[in-house]
């Protein structure tokens, strides 16, 4: 009967998972200006229902929660990749310190905000989650690549492998690094645009060596390429390959901290 | 014990190393060769962590000269690298010596290579072999 009607627009999914119901609320208007399906779920075991029902673009998540906490729901994506898919995860919460944003980094959250969180900076996230979610769309990763979905197999790997088997050590380490490809991510840029072929080499050989150490061995073999391309002076091949490596980075990086001021 | 390493991800690695497993040790960070050389003569410090692929001198230029100094005599020395084979032949002649740690295995190599250097220290034998 209705044969003639369209399916509905696929709009990005996005989930909400936050127990305090006035929070809710206002995320849901700070987003309405976002062409989004918002789902909104009050705890962590109906959000997994949800994600179990379809696939997110961005999870925004609270971390204490009664019931299932944001940490359950992070632990239970991790140990089935395939519930979370390609989706961005962006942890709320009050009083992220560095050893509870070192542990959310091993579990995978994308970005982590600080409550109270400013409804723009919320905004701003949601939008960079669903560009990036878009490029994912059009552009896959390279067939070589290590998908998001081995990225917690080839943590393990390298932890032993690298990390003596030190998970902790790991996931400090990796937290540094998440924090670091911000700053790698500007030198890469003014290094391209100065025309400056040894510091991208230098920035890329650098790379090269902690993708590997991280276990992202497709970004890596990418900071290989493109380090070669710098040390010929290839400009060609080294502008499309950092813009290949920025996209990578771009997605992991946690955003640095605010300039201290004065 | 002084590490003069331009990158800021291994710099990291190997501060949060040391905090581990030498609670004792002082850790002073160097960025590049230049300040490295500047930092070495102001601290005299027991032991050197050196990368090979730094802006300004390079390690082995920078292991050269302060070898030259008799003031660096009793220093240990611990060369960090991400070259292997090939990539670091040309910097062999400075290197004689020299434990080299290659940088993926940081964690699990470097350690043992700076215990044994503290303990030279500590040794009247002075350096080890």
């Amino acid at each position: 009967v209705n044969g003639v009607q369209t399916p509905p627009a696929a709009r990005p999914r996005v989930l909400l998972v936050e127990d305090d119901a006035a929070l809710r609320k206002l995320v849901a208007l700070v987003l309405e200006v976002l062409d989004i399906e918002l789902v909104s779920c009050a705890n962590g075991a109906d959000g997994l229902a949800e994600l179990r029902a379809a696939p997110v673009h961005v999870l925004i998540t609270d971390l204490m929660m009664p019931g299932l906490s944001g940490y359950d729901l992070l632990q239970a994506l991790a140990d089935a990749p395939a519930l979370r898919g390609t989706a961005r995860v962006l942890v709320c919460s009050a009083g992220l310190d560095a050893r509870a944003r070192a542990r959310l980094a091993l579990l995978g959250a994308w970005r982590m905000l600080d409550k109270p969180v400013s409804v723009q900076v919320l905004e701003d996230c949601v939008r960079e989650a669903l560009r990036l979610s878009a490029l994912d769309a059009s552009a896959p990763e390279p067939a070589s690549g290590v998908g998001e979905h081995d990225e917690a197999g080839a943590e393990q790997a390298v932890i032993s492998q690298y990390f003596a088997g030190q998970t902790a050590l790991f996931a400090a380490y990796r937290a540094d690094c998440l924090l670091q490809f911000a700053h790698d991510l500007q030198t890469g840029d003014r290094a391209l645009a100065a025309r400056d072929a040894p510091a991208v080499q230098r920035l890329a050989h650098n790379l090269k060596s902690v993708l590997r150490m991280l276990g992202r061995e497709a970004a890596a073999a990418q900071a290989k390429a493109l380090e070669n391309a710098a040390a010929r002076a290839d400009w060609g091949e080294m502008a499309p390959g950092w813009d290949g490596l920025r996209r990578q980075l771009t997605r992991w990086a946690l955003p640095a901290p605010p300039p201290v001021p004065g | 014990v002084l590490l003069i390493e331009d990158s800021r991800h291994f710099q990291n690695l190997v501060t949060l190393l040391v905090r581990q497993q030498f609670p004792e040790v002082a850790l002073h960070v160097a960025d590049d060769g230049i300040a490295g050389l500047l930092l070495a003569g102001q601290l005299q410090p027991d032991v050197l962590l050196v990368d090979i692929l730094l802006p300004g001198i390079d390690g082995a230029a920078l292991i050269t000269s302060l070898r030259a100094h008799p003031a660096f005599g009793a220093c240990g020395l611990i060369v960090i690298t991400s070259l292997h084979g090939e990539g670091l032949a040309p910097y062999r002649h400075a290197l004689l010596g020299v434990p080299v740690v290659h940088k993926p295995m940081v964690v699990s190599e470097l350690p043992a290579l700076l215990a044994a250097a503290l303990a030279a220290l500590a040794s009247p034998a002075g350096r080890a072999p």
